[in-house]
């Protein structure tokens, strides 16, 4: 069932028991008191006749005749029939043994239905239903006279005008219904209309149309769904785009390795059949074997560089308050020998938080990328600036530069802007990709500044703190 | 499917079981309530200003209080009789007053000397209804224009219940010292068996000349009234019957004027 008429439903149903509460509740509080006032109107009619009858028979006691008394209540009925006309209550007077001495009451109300009312006594009273005719019994006995008066009041009028409202309402209240039906489908088919529209784009969107988007208006509810569908789905794109991103880097690796494999694999495989293939001369098989070694030995090198890079991304760096000199010396004894100098600027007494080895391999690399960049200068800057309670460590340099649409890429593992000189100068392709992973372990990331023909600063900012 | 289909149909039955049910229940409640007034008896409802069951058991009272429900003229009929059939009629009940001490014997031999005298009478008028008999005469006398009395009796116990006489006699003894005994309306109210009432109460009044008596559980309103001007003198005396509200809210003196009427 959908939500529209589930909420057209429940709208019909609360509609229904609120009517029908109400109506009755109303209907019958009404009735309760027009009872109440007709009672006590007849109340007042009862004792007047009662008095009236008391006056009446005032000079028979104590010697009653009971035709006497008969001709004394005839008059009295004349009397109140002229003074109200068919409006006076009929009324049965009894003897105390229960006999009726007079009576002008219909006959559908019997005998025991009246006596019954004189048994009740005075501080009660009864309805009755008769032929279709309701009526208010009253009793009362008649002081100073050894008898009962009882007077039937007739009181369909107000049964008929309840049973009028009832019918009146029951229309009123199917009309209601009908018209509330009505509208009530129209306000969920509104209602509901935003949600639908959500429907349809959550299904789009799983089908893969990731830029489909709701009209969301109204500070509501549901204007705030569509807003937050929106939010949604704009992550959703965003993180779509990352995956395929991540999947053409994926690809990009995958190719870049098999690439970086493939070719020495080629050559070593080249000179191992040429050895194999029977005696070389000397010369020839030196330099075949030289070739095997460098390759394998780039091989290896590549290998402890993946290696270190998945490393990483399982064991967290050993991170403590380290100084930053010792760093560099760390970075200077490692280094082989260069054909230029490394000019040190440092502060003294300065710390990091860092995990030592990782971040000497970090500068290690790229003092070495800046070595291989070809400066112009005979030295390569590493250095170590305080900017704000923090350090700035990095490497400058002032060789060929890299061109600005490269700049994004050179992250990525086996990326090399110049393919054949970096693999002559034995790098992998890894090392840029390794030091972005480790200051990412950090907490920092590498910034790259750089300008063809003039020079790249690498950097990364850590956090000064105090002396371990 | 067919499950499914019927689990997506129940709703929409329930919907149209509901609707007319609804419609419907307002009856069904309204026949509930019939049944439960017809089938039992009902308290009747407190009737305002109804006479305590005390003082329904004073006959006086209570014949007094069932005149002011019905009317005052209800099932009374008026007539005219002799003036000598009046004067008995006066006599005997001055005589019951003079026994009963309530006006002094001066008084009363004033008045049946001035009666006795008379030299014409107007028609006398009396009433019987409702176990109140009523006489008034009008009297012309040698000194005097005029002459009236008018006495209410309350029949089966023989009670005045109102007395009134008007005079423009200056030299007649109508001053409250001396027509009426001390403690009138103490001995009044003896005379009328409404001892028992025990709730009493001497209003306050701004007018002088009307002393009067309240108890609000017999609902009956005592008084004397004395009241002159240069020629005319009247004095009366009597029981009104009237509701609390009433009792509040009337000019007294009017009250008892329109009692003697």
């Amino acid at each position: 069932m959908k939500f529209a008429q589930k909420l057209t439903l429940v709208i019909l149903a609360l509609l229904c028991v609120t009517l029908s509460l109400g109506g009755a509740v109303s209907i019958q509080q009404n009735f309760d008191h027009a009872l109440e006032v007709a009672e006590e109107q007849n109340l007042l009619a009862h004792m007047r006749d009662c008095y009236g009858l008391e006056t009446s028979f005032a000079g028979e006691a104590p010697d009653y005749s009971i035709s006497r008394l008969y001709a004394l209540a005839v008059r009295y009925m004349d009397e109140q029939h002229a003074a109200f006309g068919s409006a006076c209550a009929t009324f049965t007077i009894f003897s105390e043994n229960g006999t009726p001495i007079y009576s002008s009451m219909p006959k559908t109300i019997s005998y025991m239905e009246q006596w019954n009312t004189v048994l009740l006594g005075r501080g009660q009273m009864r309805y009755l239903m008769a032929d279709k005719e309701a009526f208010l019994l009253l009793a009362s006995p008649l002081r100073g006279h050894p008898l009962y008066l009882v007077t039937a009041h007739p009181m369909s009028a107000l049964f008929e005008e309840r049973d009028r409202q009832l019918h009146q309402y029951r229309a009123l209240e199917g009309i209601v219904l009908v018209l509330a039906g009505f509208a009530a489908a129209g306000l969920a088919v509104i209602l509901t209309r935003p949600l639908h529209r959500l429907e349809a784009a959550s299904r789009k969107i799983a089908g893969g149309e990731y830029s489909i988007r709701v009209k969301a208006t109204g500070s509501d509810e549901v204007g705030q769904l569509g807003r937050t569908f929106n939010s949604m789905a704009d992550s959703v794109e965003e993180h779509m785009a990352a995956l395929e991103e991540e999947s053409e880097r994926q690809k990009r690796f995958v190719g870049a390795f098999t690439h970086e494999l493939k070719t020495p694999m080629t050559a070593i495989l080249g000179y191992a059949d040429l050895l194999r293939s029977g005696e070389q001369p000397a010369d020839k098989r030196q330099k075949a074997a030289n070739y095997i070694y460098h390759e394998s030995h780039r091989l290896e090198s590549l290998s402890r560089s993946l290696l270190s890079l998945l490393g990483l991304d399982h064991t967290p760096p050993q991170i403590q308050p380290v100084a930053v000199s010792a760093v560099f010396r760390d970075v200077l004894r490692s280094l082989p020998t260069l054909p230029l100098t490394v000019r040190v600027k440092c502060p003294e007494n300065v710390f990091i938080a860092a995990d030592r080895t990782l971040l000497a391999d970090l500068l290690r690399n790229l003092v070495l990328n800046a070595v291989n960049a070809q400066p112009r200068e005979n030295y390569v800057f590493l250095f170590c600036l305080q900017e704000n309670g923090r350090l700035r460590l990095g490497v400058q340099d002032t060789g060929q530069g890299i061109p600005k649409e490269e700049l994004d890429k050179i992250l990525e593992p086996f990326y090399r802007v110049d393919k054949s000189r970096a693999r002559k100068n034995g790098g992998n392709g890894v090392g840029l990709a390794l030091c972005a992973r480790i200051a990412e372990a950090h907490g920092s990331k590498l910034e790259i500044l750089s300008k063809v023909g003039t020079g790249t600063c690498v950097s990364l900012v850590l956090e000064e703190v105090a002396s371990c | 499917m067919l499950k499914k289909f019927l689990l997506g149909c129940l709703p929409f039955l329930l919907m149209f079981l509901l609707i007319p049910a609804a419609l419907y229940a307002p009856d069904f409640y309204a026949r509930r309530c019939e049944a439960r007034l017809l089938s039992s008896p009902k308290d009747r409802p407190e009737m305002e200003g109804m006479l305590s069951e005390q003082a329904q058991d004073i006959p006086v009272l209570y014949t007094l209080y069932r005149n002011r429900y019905l009317g005052s003229h209800y099932d009374t009929i008026y007539s005219e009789i002799p003036q000598e059939q009046a004067q008995k009629l006066l006599w005997d009940r001055l005589f019951v007053l003079n026994e009963h001490q309530l006006l002094k014997p001066d008084f009363l031999n004033w008045l049946f000397s001035a009666i006795d005298t008379s030299i014409k009478a107007s028609p006398s008028s009396i009433s019987e209804g409702q176990g109140i008999q009523g006489i008034s005469t009008q009297f012309s006398l040698p000194d005097v224009e005029s002459l009236s009395v008018s006495v209410n009796t309350f029949v089966p116990d023989d009670l005045v219940i109102t007395f009134s006489v008007s005079s423009n006699l200056s030299s007649a003894p109508l001053t409250p010292d001396l027509v009426f005994f001390e403690n009138f309306l103490e001995r009044y109210k003896s005379y009328l068996g409404l001892d028992v009432l025990t709730d009493w109460k001497a209003p306050v009044s701004g007018d002088s000349n009307i002393t009067s008596i309240w108890s609000e559980e017999g609902q009956i309103y005592l008084f004397c009234l004395q009241d002159w001007d240069d020629s005319d003198h009247t004095f009366s005396f009597g029981a009104i019957s009237m509701s609390p509200e009433d009792f509040r809210g009337v000019d007294l003196k009017e009250t008892v004027f329109a009692s003697d009427s």
